[in-house]
């Protein structure tokens, strides 16, 4: 007689955010193996970097690899050509990179929070967090005139410069949010239905997150110092008040309140950024056509994001490569997924803050 | 950089990698056309500032490739897009991860 | 537990977090990416635009004039502002308004 019995889990699913699959063998309520299926939105965007569009426009095409982490593709790409073209950026642009980077942080840990409190059943709390997000999107709207697809970076700088009324807005509503936070952050912790009962479940141990390359807040959260704003000299990380933040069972629990006091960091860095804005150019002219390869590498929300790019001197790429955070993290998810209850899996699921549009590209 | 042959891969990288010191980032493949395709496993240190370290080598087609997974378990879903991508075969990896029945075959390997 | 019962009742008479749009206008910030427009009159007919549109919006159409037709796809159109940064009469010929396509 057969012991196990399969329950799919998508693509289409309550608790699911994106078309993502996975098949469940389980044995009583424990899941004893998963099989997953990730490519439901391919949409072939790396053979339009290099057969469809020009270098130039390359960087609004990769915008739309994601939605959450526009602002991340965008970037990273730039920096990739940048680094072909040999093209060095001054301070101000730098710092104003940093700051769109971190707001879309900010934003995409706060809807991650708000997806792990609806998967949990609370409703109110998943309405009240994505209220607060608005805030962030707010300033990002009011920074770069688009509420999703911000078209903020370009070649050699960024195409807006702040104005003095977008400083005051972010400076009021990073300020609301900072307190929004501190109380989301008693939330996850003492609540039964956000918090408590999270403990030690969907569970990574730090030598797992070794060797399953884990990446971002999950990686951060079973205790492994792994994030390439450390690791990348690119862009000026250290000089605007990074701190590296660690939790310690790497359980959903912990990855609550390392996305928490992730954005805590974030909100003071974009603090110290709008504060220590200087006045300057804010685009760096350039000539010549690229030839050459680039490897690059950010921390996105969600993790490591990765642009191999390869050029011939035409204004066509030969090459574009995305790695994105979520494609390499799959292998260890489904690792934490064995073992556990099946009545878990979706909230377990949300804790990962998967993202199957930068998956499939 | 650092050029290897694709008979001593899985030794290379037996010899150099271990899980707390190096990140596996990516499997890459480019296709240079004529029959060429470069492949490099790209690793980066843990805790040190732009270092890289990638092995890389030329094949064809035609051969069957090893595979990593056995030393690094995250390596499947890169050998499984170049399988969907580029159809070079690997072995034990199957394709379909992007790609069904009615889609392109190896859409991104060039026709020349 | 008695700060979450203060919060809930405190949430009670709170003001809505919602807009009640038709009937309220939602804020719109400054400087929003809205429409492309065009001025023929201005325009020296350098077809920067055309090259540097990503998803090809500006076309110009070849007539039997020595000009051609400048037609604009608004639905096409993805808001980036690059053919208004390359055009070489920025703000007489093209400029980016604070417009909205119709709904058709
Ligand atoms: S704004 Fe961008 S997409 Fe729209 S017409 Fe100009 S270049 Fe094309
Ligand atoms: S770039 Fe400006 S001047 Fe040149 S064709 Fe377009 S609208 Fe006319």
């Amino acid at each position: 007689m057969k012991k196990t019995i399969t329950i799919p889990l998508g693509s289409q699913h309550i608790s699911l955010l994106e078309p993502v699959r996975f098949n469940f063998s389980c044995e009583n309520e424990k899941i004893t193996d998963v099989d997953y299926n990730v490519g439901f939105v391919h949409r072939g965007i790396e053979k339009a970097c290099t057969e469809k569009f020009e270098y130039k426009q390359v960087g609004y095409v990769v915008a739309r690899v994601c939605g959450l982490c526009a602002i991340t593709h965008t970037m990273a790409y730039t920096l990739g050509i940048e680094h072909i073209l040999n093209i060095k950026t001054n301070k101000k642009i730098d710092y104003l990179r940093i700051l769109m980077l971190e707001l879309d942080r900010i934003h995409s840990h706060l809807l991650c929070l708000a997806h792990t409190a609806e998967n949990s059943g609370f409703e109110g709390m998943f309405m009240k967090i994505m209220g607060d997000r608005e805030l962030v999107m707010d300033i990002q709207e009011a920074i770069s005139g688009n509420r999703v697809q911000f078209d903020f970076v370009c070649i050699g700088g960024v195409n807006r410069d702040i104005s003095t009324e977008c400083e005051k807005l972010a400076f009021t509503n990073l300020a609301l949010l900072d307190k929004k936070v501190d109380d989301l952050i008693g939330k996850f912790t003492s609540n039964w239905s956000t918090a408590l009962k999270y403990k030690n479940i969907g569970a990574l141990s730090y030598d797992d997150a070794f060797n399953f390359n884990a990446l971002g807040p999950l990686a951060r959260a079973a205790g492994a110092a792994i994030d390439v704003r450390a690791e990348s000299s690119i862009l000026p990380y250290k000089e605007v008040g990074y701190k590296m933040i660690l939790g310690q069972n790497g359980d959903i629990y912990d990855r609550n309140l390392v996305r928490l006091k992730e954005i805590k960091n974030s909100i003071l860095m974009c603090q110290n950024i709008l504060s220590g804005l200087t006045e300057g150019e804010i685009l760096v002219k350039f000539k010549g056509k690229p030839n050459g390869e680039s490897f690059t590498r950010l921390e996105a929300p969600r993790g490591e994001i990765f642009y191999y790019l390869n050029a011939n001197g035409t204004n066509m790429l030969q090459r574009v490569r995305i790695k994105t955070p979520t494609f390499s993290q799959i292998p260890g998810m489904v690792e934490i997924f064995k073992g556990s209850d099946y009545a878990d899996a979706p909230a377990i699921l949300a804790s990962f803050d998967p993202c199957m549009s930068c998956t499939a590209k | 950089m650092q050029e290897i042959k694709i008979e001593n891969l899985i030794e290379e990288i037996t010899s150099f990698y271990d899980p707390k010191l190096h990140h596996f980032v990516c499997l890459n493949a480019n296709d240079l056309g004529e029959n060429r395709l470069k492949l490099q496993w790209i690793f980066t240190f843990y805790n040190q500032e732009d270092n890289y370290q990638i092995f890389w080598t030329i094949c064809s087609f035609d051969e069957v490739l090893p595979t990593i997974t056995k030393i690094i378990p995250s390596a499947i879903m890169s050998e499984a897009e170049i399988v969907d991508l580029f159809g070079v075969q690997i072995k034990d990896i199957q394709g379909g991860l992007y790609l069904d029945e009615t889609s392109p075959i190896s859409p991104l390997r060039c026709s020349i | 537990m008695i700060k979450s019962i203060i919060e809930s009742f405190s949430n009670l008479f709170a003001k809505s977090e919602t807009i009640n749009y038709p009937y309220e206008q939602i804020a719109k910030f400054k400087n929003y990416r809205g429409l492309i427009e065009y001025s023929a009159d201005e325009c020296i007919f350098c077809y920067k635009c055309e090259k540097v549109c990503p998803p090809d919006a500006i076309v110009f159409k070849p007539t039997k004039e020595k000009n051609r037709l400048y037609e604009y796809n608004p639905n096409l159109c993805i808001y980036c502002g690059e053919c208004v940064r390359n055009c070489p009469k920025e703000d007489l010929a093209l400029w980016q308004s604070e417009k909205k396509p119709k709904i058709i």
